[in-house]
């Protein structure tokens, strides 16, 4: 029975990710060597590309350690409204993102002095400040949830011993928490190196070009699928080599159940905390608040001037998908992890569930365009557009996802399922009337970040869509495309205040979880 | 009760299945939507055939000719509207557009028509120039296309469209081809340190210019007389070069595989008439294509340049080489 229910995750990640990738595999392989490795340009994108991705994370790790040490270790004023306010953000799409930092920096913005003389915004500039935007919550998360864990009494002890601070942090601290900071690094990594708008937005010709720029181009502008499918094995490739590389980097990570929660790295004088809570304050507002702030302030003003008409259709439409994706993605997924936590001994279904994670080492161009060139009939017709949408939307979202719900499993107790089979209730009644109580508020988390996720997600959309249909964040991008930088924000402001709502509860939920 | 549910059901579903469908146009989304020449086509076209023109607009004439291949067979489109002499050799061969009558062409500006073509309908066109304001920036008179850097401060900052994805950009690319030839390579060296950026398209370059982020953007000749007319401002001008500048010609394409092609070719019609014609000068800030049309006296203030003579058979065998051949000279050069 438990194999059944494991067999939707199965299709769906052979039948829309694994044929669809080996297909797009084969067919960027071949003349590879005489296509890419002779293509002067390409091996200059393949360069830029990894080479603005190292800055970018080495830039969004230093500046989320930073954030993080200032929130954990010196207990900054404000430090969990700022916690929540920098993973909020995070989560926000790359889209608006960039919409924020070109409202801000670039032409008319309220920084734009400051760039003033320069390339402006686009360029290095941009990609750097768009990336870390993006990126440094990452290793906030892993970095800050790190700190907070480890055991402190061997610093303690060495402070003691006369050991100074720095050299417990060398010595002691740095060590503990290196698992997190490498780990971070690379999904930093590997979202800056597939990362597409930032770098559309914010690049500008040639030479900021990068390899899911050249994917885009050659799948949206040239049609040039045979391109599209080498420049895509190209970016699978290394994909793939940094998956194992994250792999790796978690083996050995593991978090202290006993924490010591007394800090020695709190600074010794209220002025110094004072100082320090000013400027991690004045940072984030400077880097994260004023892009946000600027969309608002835009967007509020104009927001009467929005076709209300077409407005109404695109939110609709974008609620359809969500709600499809949110549909799909527990429809798949919750079988497949209530047939793990049934039958803990089943290595399958365990690799299984491992692999529902696959995807999100990919970009969402490859995907997609995995699955038009494995089913070429979709872009023609509306209906099997939508669904490859959802379809490819959902192979995103079922990583994110897994944690709650795997969250909600390990709280659910099998005592509870035993004692009700003792009772004479079948499957369906236990599954009823003890399983799906106690998983309620997990399945609704789940379904509110696939929606979120869902509702911001451009790339999917952009590809398949036909030609009439336009959803929010469509919108946003094609008004970005255009220059219509109020429509844009005033759609922004629409989609931030639906976004903000959804991740609010969904911080409320994850809160009443912990 | 039911019996007149079901009557006034099947009565709308009749009326529903009798009304016309529309006619669906695929172009750039400035030629569509509210105050443009497609708003004012749609409502003459409603008066006199009684059918509504659905617009679907796209980013670029070059996003709306690629939705007609990845629709293929299933298109809807009957028309296509906007595209540009450059996009229109990539597919003057394919077979996908309908042969009209000499008599269509025949109130057009001889010159437009291509030769031996009876597919593309021109109905606007412009010349391209650097625009400077006037205020911020002097510029020596009669200077040719290779000589416009010459005498640049190091301050001095152009915004051009990135022909990878614009249309006015792969524009500029086969005029410095075709004007430069072997000139085309140092042309390019000497203009790189002064970009600012490479816009991925029209809008994005004005906007940098406008905003006075840029000293000079590619646009037309003609895009002054939209800051003359509707600002009374007189200091956007364009650089005039002796040795001649690229013409932009604009065109529409019924398919063969529309339903409607009697209604494509009254679109058509109705795009080359005399009333339609003087609508372009304002609402596209274009040259008409029919050559009688009267213009704006703003209009008749800027001169009329000597045009490049492209060879488009040259055009449609290496602009992939051409754009190859840039763009890996650009990611080394591009400051």
């Amino acid at each position: 029975m438990n194999w059944i229910l494991s067999f939707p995750a199965f299709l769906i990640l052979i039948m829309g990710f694994v044929a669809p990738l080996m297909f797009l595999f084969a067919l960027g392989l071949r003349d590879f060597s005489d296509s890419v490795l002779r293509d002067p340009f390409l091996l200059y994108v393949i360069q830029f590309t990894y080479f603005q991705a190292l800055v970018s994370s080495v830039l969004s790790v230093g500046f989320g350690f930073f954030t993080a040490w200032m929130i954990k270790e010196w207990r900054v004023r404000g430090g969990s409204w700022l916690w929540k306010i920098c993973l909020l953000c995070s989560s926000l799409p790359a889209i608006i993102v960039a919409l924020g930092i070109l409202g801000t920096w670039g032409p008319g913005g309220l920084g734009s002095g400051i760039l003033s003389g320069t390339r402006g915004v686009f360029g290095w500039t941009g990609i750097i400040l768009g990336h870390v935007f993006l990126n440094f919550a990452i290793p906030l998360r892993l970095i800050g949830n790190a700190l907070r864990e480890r055991d402190r009494s061997a610093e303690m002890t060495a402070l003691s011993l006369g050991m100074s601070r720095l050299a417990i942090f060398g010595q002691i601290t740095l060590p503990k928490i290196k698992p997190s900071i490498v780990c971070s690094f690379i999904l930093a990594f590997l979202f800056s190196s597939t990362s597409l708008f930032i770098v559309l937005f914010l690049g500008g010709g040639p030479r900021f070009t990068t390899l899911e720029v050249s994917l885009y181009e050659a799948i949206k502008l040239n049609l040039d699928n045979s391109r599209a499918c080498q420049i895509a094995s190209v970016q699978a490739i290394i994909c793939t080599s940094i998956l194992f590389l994250y792999l790796r980097s978690q083996k050995g990570s593991f978090l202290n159940e006993q924490v010591h929660r007394n800090g020695i790295f709190r600074p010794r004088t209220k002025w110094i905390e004072t100082i320090g809570s000013c400027l991690m304050w004045s940072l984030v507002v400077f880097l994260i608040g004023l892009p946000l702030i600027s969309i608002l302030v835009d967007g509020v003003g104009v927001l009467h001037f929005l076709n209300l008409v077409e407005l109404s259709r695109a939110a609709l439409i974008s609620l359809g998908i969500a709600f499809g994706v949110g549909v799909l993605s527990l429809a798949i997924l919750y079988p497949l992890l209530h047939a793990v936590h049934h039958e803990n001994s089943s290595k399958a279904l365990k690799g299984l569930s491992w692999l529902v994670g696959l995807p999100q080492f990919f970009s969402s161009l490859v995907v997609a365009l995995g699955l038009s060139v494995f089913y070429p009939s979709i872009r023609g017709n509306n209906l099997q557009a939508y669904l490859a949408i959802v379809v490819a939307q959902t192979l995103f979202v079922i990583p994110l996802i897994q944690f709650p719900l795997r969250e909600g499993f390990q709280r659910y107790s099998k005592e509870q399922d035993l004692t009700a089979q003792s009772l004479g209730a079948n499957r369906w009644q236990r599954f009823l009337w003890v399983e799906f109580p106690s998983m309620k508020r997990s399945l609704i988390l789940s379904a509110l970040i696939a929606a979120g996720f869902s509702l911001g997600e451009v790339a999917t959309v952009l590809l398949f869509s036909p030609a009439e249909v336009q959803t929010l964040s469509l919108s946003i991008f094609q008004a970005m495309s255009r220059y219509r930088f109020q429509e844009a924000h005033a759609m922004t402001v629409i989609l931030l205040v639906v976004m903000v709502l959804i991740f609010g509860v969904v911080g409320r939920l994850e809160e009443k979880d912990d | 009760m039911i019996f007149y549910f079901f009557a006034s059901l099947f009565t709308w579903a009749a009326l529903a299945t009798t009304k016309p469908q529309p006619l669906r146009v695929y172009t750039y989304d400035s030629l569509a939507g509210r105050s443009t020449l497609g708003e004012y086509l749609n409502q003459r076209f409603l008066q006199q055939t009684g059918v509504e023109i659905q617009f679907v607009s796209f980013g670029t004439s070059g996003e709306a000719l690629n939705q007609v291949f990845l629709e293929g067979t299933q298109t809807t489109a009957d028309v296509l509207l906007g595209i540009d002499e450059v996009l229109y050799q990539k597919v003057k061969d394919k077979g996908l557009f309908e042969r009209l009558g000499d008599d269509t062409f025949a109130s057009l500006e001889p010159s437009l028509r291509q030769k031996g073509d009876s597919t593309f309908v021109p109905f606007d066109y412009g010349f391209l120039a650097f625009l400077y304001d006037s205020e911020r920036a002097r510029v020596t008179d009669s200077i040719q296309l290779k000589d416009f850097v010459k005498g640049f401060e190091k301050s001095k900052k152009v915004v051009i469209q990135d022909p990878r994805t614009s249309t006015l950009g792969v524009e500029f690319l086969v005029w410095t081809h075709e004007k430069l030839g072997d000139g085309f390579e140092q042309f390019w060296r000497s203009l790189a340190p002064h970009i600012l950026t490479i816009s991925p398209g029209w809008s994005g370059a004005y906007e940098l210019f406008i905003k006075k982020q840029a000293d000079f953007v590619l646009s037309y000749t003609t895009s002054p007389a939209y800051h003359r007319i509707k600002e009374n401002k007189h200091n956007i001008k364009p650089v005039f070069f002796t040795d001649g500048h690229f013409r932009q010609v604009e065109g529409a394409l019924i398919l063969n595989r529309s339903k409607q092609k009697k209604l494509g070719e009254q679109f058509v019609k109705l795009l080359l008439s005399k009333e339609a014609q003087e609508q372009v000068a304002t609402f596209q800030w274009m040259y008409p294509a029919r050559a009688e049309v009267r213009l704006p006296k703003e209009f008749k203030e800027i001169p009329i340049p000597k045009k490049v003579v492209v060879d488009w058979n040259r055009v449609a065998a290496l602009k992939e080489n051409w754009l190859k051949k840039w763009t890996l000279m650009m990611s080394q050069v591009q400051k």
